[in-house]
């Protein structure tokens, strides 16, 4: 890839002058050692095809062939006023002879010589159309190859971006993987610190009953069981916080690794669309009264394009995002601290769905309780509150690719209508 | 009258050490809890890191074959323009 760098593109050396192949060698040359030392890899290849092909037809070609075919249309022209001529001249002759006037003779000796003044014209004419059919077979063959490395690269290309787009697709689903183990552990946690509170609390209560039986402050802190409490606190604390600091590192680096590799894709997926555009550039048809032999070039020349597929994946714009929720539903949700347990909240969930959606409802959009509990790792009868299943469901929902648009209209009203009732 | 109390007091305590000790039992069997929590999730971190990794490298492979495909095509591209410039200048 460290080779030369020939950028030539059909706008900026259309309106260049006609210039010498050693001219154009310089100017390539010179044109190499003014771009920077790191050009993408794309521009060099796609400068070198389209020199490929520019190099030939813009520089000297396409003005001679166009010298030859005004020579051709030259001939033409004369071979048609002969041609007229001699019609001219057979009708005088025709009206000589109806008149029965001599003469006719001399007419006809002057048709001779115009007839061979055709097959001279004829003869020229033939001649310059073999060097211009010679000419443009040669700039149809060059074309061609440059199509075949062309088409060889798209070929390439097309094999490697299958597999590529896979092991994307795959890093997407373990970002969502990562997503997931993180609301599960925040649920976790969450619950974890709110019985290092209540131990908290106890732990005080049992300090001021430790007072009231006259210990004193330094006492009290020196007694060992309130000692190893208050280590045990802050080490739990302390696992929580640091663990968390850590999964949101190994999370960060994770998305970094991802984002990396995908943002390289594109400059790839859009290369290869940009192979196919080079073969855009074909050679000017001359509109000559072409021979037989040119159509042996046809089957090449007309190439197919290789338009560029969009990708029929749309990526999830804010289609898994919580939906805007009332604040009075979402305050609500927020203060409520009730557990329950997993199972519940996905037997309530469905069933919720069940009966306001019922036959309309694809299986697809319910939940398999038993994949969620082996995607989530929590047990059946692991208890949270709603807003943790919120969002562990909502992660689950984006992990498992499925359809959010229920999720997204119904999950806060569920809460409204079945766990807020329940209560 | 004060060794009573002071009896009802190393009573009333001993009670309450008993409370702690069964607290201190509860925070101990959390700060397991806590462990195997944090124990899974980079269980499951680990996981998906090795899969992260390999994906990578697969990716990172193709776009090197992609590299050297275009470096060969690149060669084929510049005997391609140097035998035309040959041909324009036999002409």
């Amino acid at each position: 890839m460290e080779k030369g760098l020939i950028t030539s593109t059909p706008e900026s050396t259309k309106e260049e002058p006609v210039e010498t192949e050693t001219e154009a060698e310089a100017k390539a040359k010179e044109s190499e050692e003014k771009k920077p030392a790191k050009a993408s890899g794309v521009n060099r290849i796609l400068g070198r095809m389209e020199i490929a092909y520019n190099q030939f037809w813009v520089n000297r070609h396409e003005k001679k062939a166009v010298q030859l075919k005004n020579k051709i249309d030259g001939s033409d022209l004369k071979i048609r006023a002969l041609e007229q001529s001699k019609q001219e001249i057979a009708l005088a002759i025709g009206d000589l002879k109806a008149q029965n006037i001599p003469g006719s003779e001399t007419l006809k000796l002057k048709i001779k010589a115009i007839d061979q003044e055709i097959t001279g014209f004829s003869n020229t004419r033939d001649a310059v159309q073999s060097k211009l059919e010679e000419r443009e077979n040669k700039a149809k063959l060059y074309t061609n190859k440059r199509d075949r490395v062309a088409d060889k690269l798209i070929g390439h290309y097309d094999e490697k971006l299958e597999p590529m787009e896979e092991e994307l697709e795959n890093l997407q689903t373990c970002k969502d993987q990562v997503d997931l183990v993180m609301a599960v552990t925040e649920a976790k946690h969450g619950e974890q610190l709110e019985k290092l509170n209540n131990i908290k609390k106890r732990k005080t209560q049992l300090e001021n009953a430790l007072r009231t039986t006259g210990m004193s402050e330094k006492q009290v802190q020196k007694f060992e069981a309130v000692k190893a409490l208050t280590d045990l606190l802050v080490q739990g604390r302390e696992k929580v916080r640091l663990e968390w600091d850590d999964l949101m590192q190994r999370k960060a680096r994770i998305n970094e690794k991802i984002a990396d590799v995908d943002a390289k894709a594109n400059p790839y997926r859009d290369k290869r669309e940009k192979f196919a555009r080079v073969k855009a550039g074909r050679p000017v048809s001359m509109e000559v009264a072409t021979r037989q032999r040119v159509s042996e070039f046809k089957g090449t020349e007309e190439a197919t394009s290789h338009t560029r597929t969009e990708s029929s994946e749309e990526k999830p714009s804010g289609v898994y995002e919580t939906s805007p929720m009332e604040a009075k539903v979402a305050e609500s949700i927020e203060k409520d601290k009730e557990r329950r347990t997993a199972s519940d909240y996905i037997s309530g969930w469905n069933t919720y769905l069940q009966k306001k959606y019922g036959g309309d409802l694809l299986a697809t959009e319910t939940v398999n309780s038993k994949d969620f509990l082996s995607s989530t790792r929590l047990s059946s009868d692991y208890k949270l509150d709603f807003k943790d299943f919120k969002n562990i469901l909502t992660r689950y929902y984006k992990l498992k690719k499925m359809p959010a648009d229920k999720l997204n209209a119904d999950i806060d009203k569920f809460f409204a209508d079945t766990i807020k009732v329940q209560k | 009258m004060t060794a009573d109390l002071n009896q009802a007091n190393t009573k009333s305590a001993q009670g309450v050490n008993a409370q702690l000790n069964d607290l201190l039992k509860d925070a101990k069997n959390l700060n397991r809890e806590i462990d195997k929590t944090n124990s899974e999730a980079n269980k499951n971190i680990d996981g998906i890191e090795a899969v992260v990794d390999r994906s990578v490298n697969k990716i990172t492979r193709i776009y090197s074959d992609l590299d050297a495909i275009e470096e060969n095509a690149g060669d084929e591209l510049d005997k391609l323009v140097l035998q035309r410039t040959k041909d324009l200048a036999d002409e």
